[in-house]
């Protein structure tokens, strides 16, 4: 039985991890995007009613409605969540500190909305559930920030695969005696050229901690795209100026 | 000379008595008569000229379509991650690869924004 077992640990294929697409995850959101959007329109139909006829029936639809549109929407925050945290899988090889801190923040995010629902399924009466609403807007400030952040991390970590492949790329030029002996003064500036970059994703990426004022959400996607452009212009320019110094060795 | 009676009922439509059945008769000869009128020649000679102009285009029309067993023209489509800038036809093939993940890389963009949340939902009005 042991050379059994250990003739089954030689021989055997490894599996091989499964490549996670975050495309379908993706989808699955589009997929409860829609069925919120539906659950919404029936919700605003039975509060027209509500307000229109005020019986009984119509109350108890309007609480139903209202109970199904929120079930419907943590669902579709939940999917949301699991799509940025497989999005984030991507890059994050050399931000893996910051880019996991975010991924387990999501994972916790995902956990909470399936708790969410398990208690609005349980509600059954207005006043209970504005209670509960107004409990889930207050937690929903720092929900949005990790979103947000998380975006904003995606957009870091592709920045700085680009800037660690342009790196490699000036390290094989740099061996390159005739290149190197040319463009000297150019490959000299570098890595003053790397710390504008990487100021520029640091910048970004402090948006994220500030403290939300007012428990209200203040986006600050904007400024951080202002600073990843900064980046992204710098990042474009090292590439066109590589292109020509590499354009001439098939010159010479 | 003889007599000749007349029959007053009857209509006199052969006075003279000749005999219609006769087979002598030849018809008349039909004649073209070449029309004289100059306006007539010219719009004649135009709608000639114009008959073979129709013809001919038909005759080219016809000769101008494609043969059917000529094979369509191959269409390439290139997608443009696929296209390389300027810049990048005149890098030495072995770094070409190369650029050509970074030019990939620094045009790829996020479309994933937040969604879009009605935060009143279950919020009773007015309280």
């Amino acid at each position: 039985m042991l050379l059994v077992f250990l003739f089954s640990l030689i021989f055997t294929q490894p599996i091989l991890a499964q490549t996670i697409d975050f495309t379908q995850y993706r989808n699955d959101y589009f997929f409860q995007r829609d069925l919120y959007t539906q659950d919404y329109i029936t919700f605003a139909s039975k509060v027209s009613q509500n307000t229109q006829y005020g019986t009984l029936v119509t109350q108890k639809e309007k609480t139903d409605a209202t109970k199904k549109v929120l079930i419907s929407r943590n669902k579709m925050l939940k999917t949301y969540a699991m799509a940025l945290r497989i999005l984030l899988d991507k890059y994050k090889n050399y931000n893996s500190l910051d880019t996991q801190k975010l991924q387990i923040d999501l994972s916790k995010w995902e956990n909470w909305f399936d708790e969410q629902n398990t208690i609005v399924d349980a509600l059954n009466n207005d006043t209970d559930i504005d209670k509960w609403t107004q409990k889930f807007n207050d937690q929903y400030v720092p929900i949005q920030v990790t979103f947000t952040s998380a975006i904003i991390q995606q957009d870091i970590n592709l920045k700085t695969t680009i800037l660690e492949n342009i790196k490699n790329l000036v390290t094989q030029l740099q061996a390159t005696p005739d290149v190197y002996g040319l463009n000297q003064q150019w490959f000299n500036s570098l890595s003053i050229k790397y710390d504008l970059v990487n100021n520029n994703l640091k910048t970004a990426q402090s948006f994220g901690l500030k403290p939300q004022i007012n428990n209200k959400f203040n986006d600050f996607y904007p400024d951080a795209q202002v600073e990843i452009g900064k980046a992204n212009s710098y990042l474009t320019n090292i590439i066109n100026d590589l292109k020509l110094i590499v354009s001439k060795i098939s010159q010479n | 000379m003889p007599e000749t009676i007349q029959d007053l009922d009857q209509p006199n439509t052969n006075p003279l008595a000749v005999d219609l059945d006769s087979t002598d008769i030849t018809p008349a000869k039909k004649t073209f008569n070449f029309p004289k009128d100059p306006k007539v020649i010219v719009l004649i000679v135009m709608g000639i000229i114009i008959l073979i102009l129709l013809v001919l285009s038909l005759i080219i029309g016809i000769s101008r379509q494609p043969h059917p067993n000529t094979t369509p023209p191959v269409s390439i489509t290139i997608s443009p991650t696929l296209i390389p800038s300027p810049e990048t036809i005149n890098v030495p093939t072995v770094y070409q690869q190369q650029f050509k993940i970074l030019d990939s890389a620094i045009q790829e963009k996020i479309n994933f924004p937040l969604p879009q949340i009605d935060p009143s939902v279950g919020i009773i009005p007015n309280q």
